[in-house]
């Protein structure tokens, strides 16, 4: 038998403790709120709760063939079209052509800016704790869309064609039973996608997580500095 | 259930007008794509039309499976580079988005705008909008201007096909861009889109596909992403070197054409491989919708002289490599510009390997070039002279921007030796015409430059269709499996060869009306014939005379199932009821 010798140091304030456990419990109980003299840059925006499911998208593997949101409407509305889709690729030119994939993050309760913009009370649009995914009651949703345009991500949807009220991620558990079985990560054909579920977390978290396309599309254009989006060169061709 | 409606959508830029027409008799006979687009051309356009006129029409053309098996969007027109009948393809979102707004048979452009314009098409509402603070710019300034405007005007993404200064100046063999580095290349497309003052489509759509069956259409779509055939043909190489992976395959083999077709085989281009550039310069995968086996490897590069991007295919672009003797490094460099320019990359890599060829033998001079000393495999040499030729500068890059037998009536008798091109006046880039193995000599001799059989007709894509081999079986089947689902039609194998012939002979004789005949405009160069090509091995390849008219014939009896002259035979003409063809053509001696 080896003799564990790893100290076990809070990489956050570098207090030592006796054991693991021990230092579990302070990292669960000092470091995770959100008030000024606790605040830890890094954990409140890359949140690692427990007991929380969603699909990870995965922005450099994505080819722009828009399959996990054919998967999407094909099956919440049974037709093939990606404008009636939780998930959507929007095409950026960088100058170069590049496909971002975006869909909604089941982001942690401080940050579910669409449940709080939500006039009903209690929120038409919450986080079912059960099920563990967002869900849009449609009794009592009013269509007012201010969910839509608080969400930073665009991951909430509407589409007057087939939808009176707006559509987000349910993790293709239509009916909420917690049968939770993404089409879109099925079908990627480039494993953009990843569906971490509460038990499994076999991808590391990147730092596209909850941003919008645009967010995303300039993150990825870094990598063709100094190129701007007028030309495929620098110095500029220019007429 | 309803059975499907075609809708092609028809604009008159003369007068800004646009109607609807139902085509689905048409699309039924002909199928979508070129195969209609024949079929208008032949209706619409008079006989002997220039190509550069208003009277000349421009199908943007898809058919009932296009966004199934690849996007690919069949453009035909009467080609400004032959004057017969023209056809040119492009990949990308505008496909799709074509299909997702309801015209499902594509769009058709007549007339000629007053100003310079772009046609907007969002859904229903149908605009020709004044694009003058577009015109003069390059393709990546223009579409980034246009979608970014639309995108804040409308909130959607739209897909656009944009020309550069190249179709604006009437460079014949301009094509036509979408996401920057699509492009519609052959055949000078992008000169049509300049004459008709269009200097872009801009469409969006978000309807509903009318599929017969959602259904089975997406079990068809699913079993081919998640097939381990997809996987297969993704994995060794695929994913990670695209359409590159063929840059210098055949350069062994006396496959490729090196210093103007001089050679077949040289130390530079040996010495620059796929592998080099991909792991260099690669920066991500791209791909289109709908497409599980991407082959878009955009690349980028940042050098103590600049940055450049963009794209570099087998043969395509990369065979200026050989032709004009130089490395990737350098064609990657080009290639940017080239681009943005908006040229045909295999035509103008070719127009430069010859003019540094008649720049080499004295044939024209420095003051013709406009003062550039144009030595084999000079760089900023080969930029300059890209410049002139679309702007067309000077006495040479004007005659070369008007394409191979223009160039040739210009510049005297003694070029056309020297000149490598095709029956179709473009450049031969690789797949060398002498080299009866790897070679592609009977295409590049017989052809007429209309597209023809089932991918241009179905608008199939080749790349993402050698996928589906192994699914659902032979190139006519993977079309029957999803004619059947997208559209509920039954077609058995015997109906589908009869649509692709009928074709095929439409294609051919609506060049054979503009004054193409086979007898005197299908052959090789002289060259095939005077001067051989050794490979890397010791094999030497050269065409006989003899040989090569008892392969013509060969290929157009057992291939083309034409006449041994070229032409098509009468009693096939009215077998597949294209009796309509036969008074026109009689005349001009082109009934087989």
């Amino acid at each position: 038998m080896t003799e564990r010798v790893v100290r076990c140091i809070c990489p956050y304030c570098m207090q030592e403790f006796d054991n693991i456990n021990a230092l579990q419990n302070h990292l669960d109980s000092t470091h995770t709120t959100r008030d000024e003299a606790t605040q830890v840059w890094g954990r409140e925006i890359y949140p690692l709760p427990n007991g929380v499911a969603f699909i990870d998208a995965d922005v450099m593997k994505c080819i722009g063939c828009g399959l996990c949101a054919e998967a999407c409407s094909m099956q919440h509305f049974g037709v093939i079209n990606k404008d009636f889709a939780r998930i959507y690729v929007r095409k950026f030119l960088l100058p170069l052509p590049k496909a971002i994939v975006v869909t909604c993050s089941q982001c942690q309760e401080e940050e579910r800016v669409c449940e709080k913009a939500c006039p009903v009370s209690p929120p038409a649009i919450y986080f079912d704790e059960k099920t563990l995914h967002m869900v849009i009651d449609k009794e009592r949703c009013t269509g007012c869309l201010l969910c839509r345009e608080a969400c930073g991500t665009e991951a909430i949807h509407y589409n007057p064609d087939i939808s009176e009220i707006p559509f987000v991620c349910d993790l293709c558990d239509t009916n909420n039973t917690g049968e939770r079985n993404p089409q879109c990560v099925q079908i990627c054909p480039t494993t953009a996608l990843y569906f971490h579920d509460q038990n499994e977390r076999g991808r590391p978290l990147r730092d596209t997580f909850r941003r919008s396309a645009e967010e995303k599309a300039d993150m990825v254009a870094r990598r063709l500095y100094p190129l701007t989006r007028e030309s495929l060169a620098f110095p500029v061709w220019r007429p | 259930m309803d059975e499907i409606r075609f809708k092609l959508l028809e604009v008159d830029l003369s007068n800004g007008t646009s109607r609807v027409l139902d085509v689905t008799d048409d699309v039924k006979t002909y199928l979508g794509g070129n195969g209609l687009g024949n079929k208008l051309i032949w209706d619409m356009v008079p006989q002997g039309v220039n190509p550069l006129s208003p009277d000349n029409i421009l199908h943007i053309g898809v058919g009932p499976i296009t966004g199934l098996v690849g996007t690919k969007v069949s453009c035909s027109f009467i080609s400004p580079l032959t004057g017969w009948a023209g056809e040119s393809t492009v990949s990308g979102y505008i496909g799709d988005e074509i299909m997702r707004t309801g015209y499902n048979a594509g769009i058709l452009v007549r007339g000629k705008a007053s100003k310079p314009s772009y046609l907007y098409i969002y859904n229903d509402k149908v605009e020709v909008r004044d694009a003058s603070d577009l015109w003069g710019q390059y393709l990546v300034k223009t579409e980034n201007t246009l979608r970014d405007g639309l995108y804040k005007e409308t909130g959607q993404a739209f897909a656009t096909l944009c020309i550069g200064p190249g179709g604006e100046n009437l460079v014949r063999f301009a094509s036509a861009s979408t996401e920057n580095v699509h492009s519609a290349a052959k055949n000078g497309i992008g000169a049509v889109f300049g004459s008709k003052n269009l200097k872009a489509l801009a469409i969006k759509g978000t309807k509903t596909l009318p599929y017969a069956d959602h259904n089975k259409v997406w079990q068809l779509k699913k079993k081919y992403a998640m097939h381990p055939a997809t996987a297969v043909q993704k994995n060794p190489g695929w994913a990670r070197y695209g359409a590159s992976a063929g840059m210098r395959a055949l350069l062994n083999f006396a496959g490729d054409t090196i210093k103007n077709a001089h050679s077949s085989w040289d130390p530079i281009a040996d010495a620059s491989d796929h592998i080099d550039h991909e792991l260099s310069y690669r920066v991500w995968t791209d791909g289109c919708p709908g497409c599980a086996t991407p082959c878009f490897m955009p690349y980028f590069k940042n050098t103590s002289h600049g940055a450049f991007s963009g794209e570099l295919r087998h043969g395509n672009t990369a065979g200026l490599c050989g032709n004009a003797m130089m490395g990737y490094d350098e064609v990657q460099e080009i290639n940017s510009l080239l681009e943005e320019l908006g040229v045909d990359a295999e035509d103008m890599q070719g127009h430069i390997a010859w003019a540094m060829d008649l720049y080499e033998h004295g044939i024209i001079s420095k003051e013709d070039l406009g003062g550039i000393d144009l030595q084999w495999g000079d760089r900023d040499a080969a930029i300059e002279l890209l410049k002139k030729i679309v702007y067309k500068e000077g006495r040479a890059p004007a005659a070369i921007a008007e394409g191979y037998k223009h160039a040739i009536d210009i510049f005297g008798p003694e070029a056309a030796w020297y000149a490598w091109h095709s029956s179709t006046n473009s450049s031969i880039p690789r797949y060398d015409a002498r080299n009866k193995k790897y070679g592609l000599g009977l295409n590049y001799g017989t052809s007429h430059g209309g597209g023809s059989g089932l991918f241009d007709s179905a608008t199939m894509c080749i790349f993402a269709a050698l996928a589906f081999y192994p699914i659902f079986g032979q190139p006519n089947d993977v079309a029957r499996t999803f004619f059947e689902a997208a559209c509920g039609w039954e077609i058995s194998g015997k109906q589908i060869n009869d649509i692709l012939q009928k074709n095929s002979y439409l294609s051919r004789c609506v060049s054979l009306r503009q004054g193409f005949h086979p007898d005197k405009d299908s052959h090789l160069p002289q060259r095939a014939f005077d001067e051989p090509v050794t490979d890397k091995y010791g094999t030497t390849w050269v065409w006989t005379t003899e040989e090569w008219e008892e392969a013509r014939k060969k290929h157009y009896v057992e291939t083309l199932k034409l006449s041994e002259r070229g032409l098509p035979p009468e009693k096939e003409l009215r077998r597949l009821g294209l009796d309509f063809v036969i008074p026109v053509i009689e005349p001009m001696d082109a009934l087989g």
